[in-house]
């Protein structure tokens, strides 16, 4: 029933210079002013804008309201009430919001990206007979922590019901004042969605050549990796959500294999000095990721752990938590230490020196580097999985997991060097065979854990030894079909059949 | 949504203050509602400031030929809209006695902006015809102001008679004192007496106020300018008798 139009000022008006504005076309008469505060809310990973979502929290007085779009055009709201940011998509619960943001956001904390406090003036425009016509709100909107900034001032002219033409001479009078069409302010904001405080600027794409000096690929290869690390200290120290750390170790131990396989080509010494110092990153980030990936398994009752329920698990969770908060003392306190902080500064300043490397200097070359390492690689790999039969220790398996770990981290970080096609095929059976392999050794995680807990609580509700119980069988099933799969996925990667042991099936 | 008729046989006995107010107290409350001025004299739509036309002129509403949405005008006040006067409305009686079904053309006429609206107000001309059969018909309740004389009750009992021979017993027929003058003994003596005496008759009764006739000058309903006078306070136990709580 009203018509609306979007204008954006380029200067710094303000109510009394749009109103100026109309002199001479409309009588105005000034009428409320109204403040509110919106904040865009996103995933470090930008997981609602991927899934085409955008979320404001909107707060009027005490009245806070959430409001929802995507890219088809659907529009949810609710009250944001007891809500609070950095915070879980759980704590909406299972309305139309919940499940649309929990949908895409899945375990990911939804963090403030960015605020604009508004103040809206709204007049009205009068014809001859002093009947409003019209109003036009003024919006002036300062962008608050972490940006800082004047945004230009929004007009928005309503039409009243009927009077739709004769509102007309307030776009012409406003387009004369250097006022424009404000769709570019629209195309905007989901800018602002990204790279703030806890958010990721988007990834930087690394340009790697095949004829350039390996030292310098290696060096940019981690300096990326470096900035993935430094852009989820914060997050996991605020322990906002589960998966900072996640991709904080992820980077580390990609980290860790480069600088194994690579890092003789960086300036001597380097491998001495920093890998040790990155080993023990991967120790103190390890039992805190265990318990969460524990927890994750366990969380949601699981029809396939014998119809246990979620309830079942809740005095072992318990256990699980009080275990973690004690971790993650230890992990807050070591990523904030001294020692931690020099490492991320020394190995930049390590890593910034050798990337100035000169395109045209000797030595190895990138596409060399990457074919002897992958070499290498894969014939360790290969010369593990021969090894494997069915019944042979776990830490056989770890061990094959953890060199296929090295072999895909180093085909991902060189990607554009030699044959892309494949070296998607590569990554995506590495991928295989380490799906197969991480559920082996999840599952061997959870079992040590579930023995741990048996040990440690001497009378455990009955329910709950039941479910456990449960969880053993189906875990000990689990990992013969997953050491029977093995097989099928190893070949592809290593080039080597795994050996037959007693004519059964081998791994 | 709910029809309410402001209307008399006669004229000057405050129906046009009346719909005004009842409107405007209607959509302050929270009621989208929309005020039609029927009345050729378009005061009403004076008062909103709204030019007194409708666009492609009122035959073509009234005929159909014309979506009654085109018509409607915002006022300055929220949940008010209004439908103009226009000087062609004079002639409606003709333009619905040309029609299919003369006496629902206006019930017709309103069907399409039903779901917009949750009361509409007719603020009708003074007459016994053609368009006061339509609006007894198109109403849920007819609100008929009085000036408290004996003519004036006897006008009321014409009214039941004819609201019985058309709309039958679906229609609720309300008379209010309206225009009052304490000062004036008769006024007095029928204000506080008759009203006991007769269901269909409202217990508000409208004082005569300057107050209220400043409205044309001002071009506001008074309950917009005077929130607080007698006259407001009246028109809101008026609207409470009419339509329960504005």
């Amino acid at each position: 029933l009203t018509h609306q139009l979007l204008l954006v000022n380029p200067s710094d008006a303000d109510a009394g210079s749009v109103t100026d504005a109309f002199a001479g076309v409309f009588d105005t008469q000034p009428g409320t002013v109204a403040r509110s505060r919106t904040t865009w809310l996103e995933t470090a990973d930008s997981r609602l804008a991927k899934s085409g979502i955008r979320l404001r929290e909107v707060t009027i007085g005490r009245r806070r309201q959430l409001f929802l779009t995507t890219d088809t055009g659907v529009v949810e709201s609710g009250p944001a009430t007891g809500l609070s940011w950095p915070g879980l998509p759980a704590q909406l619960g299972d309305g139309q919001l919940g499940e649309l943001i929990g949908g895409a956001a899945a375990e990911r904390a939804v963090v403030p990206a960015c605020t604009v406090d508004t103040t809206g003036t709204t007049i009205r425009l009068l014809d001859r007979n002093a009947k409003t016509i019209g109003t036009a709100l003024i919006e002036q909107r300062c962008l608050t922590a972490p940006y800082e900034g004047t945004l230009p001032v929004r007009i928005t002219l309503t039409a009243l019901r009927g009077y739709h033409k004769e509102l007309r001479p307030a776009v012409t009078a406003l387009l004369a004042s250097g006022a424009r069409t404000a769709q570019w302010f629209e195309d905007t904001m989901p800018e602002f969605d990204r790279g703030t405080g806890w958010l990721q600027p988007a990834k930087a794409r690394v340009t790697l050549r095949d004829s350039d000096p390996a030292a310098r690929s290696v060096a940019i290869v981690l300096l990326a990796l470096l900035d993935e690390i430094e852009q989820n200290v914060a997050g996991t120290r605020a322990d906002l959500d589960i998966e900072f750390l996640h991709d904080l170790r992820i980077a580390v131990r990609a980290t860790r294999s480069l600088l194994k396989l690579t890092g003789d080509v960086l300036p001597e010494g380097t491998v001495e000095n920093f890998a040790p110092r990155w080993r023990s990153v991967g120790a103190f980030t390890a039992p805190t990721r265990d318990l969460d990936v524990l927890d994750v398994a366990v969380s949601g009752g699981d029809p396939a752990f014998g119809g246990a329920s979620a309830e079942d698990f809740t005095p072992f969770r318990e256990w699980l938590a009080k275990r973690r908060r004690a971790e993650f003392r230890r992990l807050s306190a070591a990523l904030g230490s001294t020692e931690f902080t020099d490492l991320l500064g020394e190995w930049r300043a390590v890593l910034t020196q050798a990337a100035k490397t000169s395109r045209k200097a000797r030595g190895m070359r990138t596409d060399k580097l990457v074919v002897t390492r992958m070499d290498k690689a894969r014939r360790r790999a290969g010369k593990l999985a021969d090894g494997l039969t069915e019944s042979c220790p776990i830490e056989d398996v770890h061990d094959l997991r953890k060199r296929c770990k090295e072999l895909r981290y180093l085909r991902d970080a060189f990607l554009t060097i030699g044959a892309a096609d494949e070296h998607r095929k590569t990554i995506r059976e590495l991928k295989a065979l380490q799906d197969v392999l991480g559920e082996i050794q999840d599952d061997v995680v959870l079992l040590d854990a579930l023995g741990e807990y048996a040990a440690s609580t001497p009378a455990p509700p009955v329910a709950t030894v039941l479910a456990l119980g449960a969880v053993k069988d189906r875990l000990e099933q689990r990992q013969r079909h997953a050491r029977a799969e093995l097989p099928a996925v190893l070949t592809p990667v290593t080039g080597h059949r795994p050996a037959q042991s007693n004519d059964q099936t081998a791994v | 949504v709910e029809i309410l008729a402001v209307y008399n046989i006669k004229g000057g006995v405050g129906k046009t203050s009346t719909a005004v107010n009842l409107a405007y107290l209607a959509a302050q409350g929270g009621k989208r509602t929309l005020l039609w001025d029927l009345d050729p004299q378009a005061a009403a739509t004076y008062i909103f400031r709204v030019k007194p036309r409708v666009k492609g002129g009122g035959e073509r509403i009234v005929r159909g030929r014309r979506p009654i949405e085109d018509a409607i005008k915002g006022t300055d006040y929220e949940n008010l809209d209004l439908l103009p006067g226009d000087f062609n409305y004079r002639h409606m009686d003709l333009l619905l006695d040309s029609a299919k079904k003369p006496t629902t053309q206006l019930r017709r006429v309103l069907e399409p902006v039903g779901n917009q609206f949750d009361l509409v107000v007719l603020d009708c001309p003074p007459s016994m015809s053609l368009v006061s059969e339509n609006v007894l018909r198109a109403a849920h309740t007819v609100l008929v102001p009085l000036i408290p004389t004996t003519l004036s009750v006897r006008t009321l009992d014409q009214l039941s008679d004819f609201v019985a021979g058309t709309a039958g017993d679906k229609l609720r027929l309300l008379g209010f004192f309206s225009m009052v003058d304490m000062r004036k003994k008769l006024h007095r003596d029928i204000v506080e007496n008759l009203p006991a005496t007769r269901a269909d008759l409202a217990k508000t009764a409208i004082p005569s106020m300057s107050i209220i006739e400043q409205m044309a000058a001002r071009r506001e309903p008074v309950a917009h300018f005077a929130p607080r006078s007698l006259a407001t306070q009246r028109y809101k136990q008026l609207a409470v008798e009419a339509f329960g709580e504005p």
